[in-house]
């Protein structure tokens, strides 16, 4: 027998999908970003792959966490509407610009879910201190985990 | 009249706080292997196609909360203990904002993976100790990065 869900089951599976997929194409920006700077080294150590403050996350990085709350912010700008902008508009259009703000807000909350833990995260992992260069087979430094050996 | 009310943004901030919660785990992880150069389990990789083992048990770890709170919230409503549903929802929410952070780090995480394997996740293959026998510069492509 298939479990049938209620409409507020399915209005809160709509709103968690909507904001999953707003996470994941925030992700997804991060994946583009890190793509460019792998495949493009001329662009290395230039915008937006510098970085603030030497302690802080690339600027890419950032703009990924802005994108998310621009896009909130357009859609609780548009839901709450506090100039009037839309008291003209046809009610029916007005309504459903209502709901697609809704969406995009929820969906940009989803960004912000993403983007704020990845944040923080880079920033501490950052800040950590790499032990200092061992001789081989005493300590595995970052500067061998940066080479790569294949077996021919 | 507010359209967003008072309530929705309380859930958007303990769903932050779930997502934060994940982000600190996996702060504390790499941070931890980053400080160590640590290469076994967690550090490690079941497959050179799936993600490291301390970024799984992050997204593992942000399943049972959201779970968890579904089912004490049912329960509850079937039991009609209002307090009780309030906890687990809100329990819910927490695990949901855990969830949407965990399992797109994974997303992301994989995408570099299967794009980028070489840059991601460099094999830690070590050359063994060269000996009158072998020498580690034949036979072996090192590529530095």
């Amino acid at each position: 027998m298939a479990y049938k869900l209620s409409a507020e089951e399915e209005k809160e599976a709509k709103e968690f999908a909507t904001r999953f997929f707003g996470g994941t194409a925030s992700a997804l920006e991060q994946f583009i970003a890190e793509w460019w700077w792998v495949n493009h080294p001329e662009a290395r150590n230039q915008f937006p792959f510098t970085r603030p403050e030497q302690h802080l996350p690339f600027w890419s990085n950032i703009i990924i966490g802005g994108i998310s709350v621009a896009e909130a912010l357009l859609g609780l700008g548009i839901e709450e509407d506090p100039m009037k902008l839309l008291e003209r508009v046809d009610y029916k259009v007005k309504e459903q610009m209502k709901e697609f703000a809704k969406g995009l807000r929820k969906f940009g909350e989803g960004g912000i879910l993403y983007s704020a833990p990845m944040l923080t995260k880079t920033t501490i992992v950052h800040n950590v201190p790499t032990p200092v260069a061992a001789p081989i087979g005493q300590v595995r430094t970052e500067q061998l985990l940066a080479g790569r050996v294949i077996k021919l | 009249m507010n359209m967003v009310t008072q309530k929705e943004t309380e859930e958007f901030f303990i769903r932050l706080a779930g997502a934060l919660t994940g982000g600190l785990e996996d702060a504390g992880l790499e941070g931890y292997q980053k400080s160590t150069g640590m290469r076994t389990f967690p550090f490690n990789q079941l497959n050179p196609k799936i993600p490291f083992c301390d970024d799984l048990i992050v997204g593992g770890l942000a399943i049972p909360p959201w779970v968890i709170g579904y089912l004490m919230e049912e329960d509850a409503r079937k039991k009609g203990d209002m307090k009780a549903m309030e906890f687990g929802k809100n329990l819910e929410m927490f695990g949901e904002g855990d969830v949407i952070y965990a399992l797109n780090m994974l997303i992301h995480h994989e995408l570099c993976l299967l794009m980028e394997p070489q840059i991601f996740a460099p094999a830690i293959k070590v050359v063994s100790v060269p000996t009158d026998m072998s020498r580690a510069d034949v036979g072996h492509k090192v590529t530095k990065f």
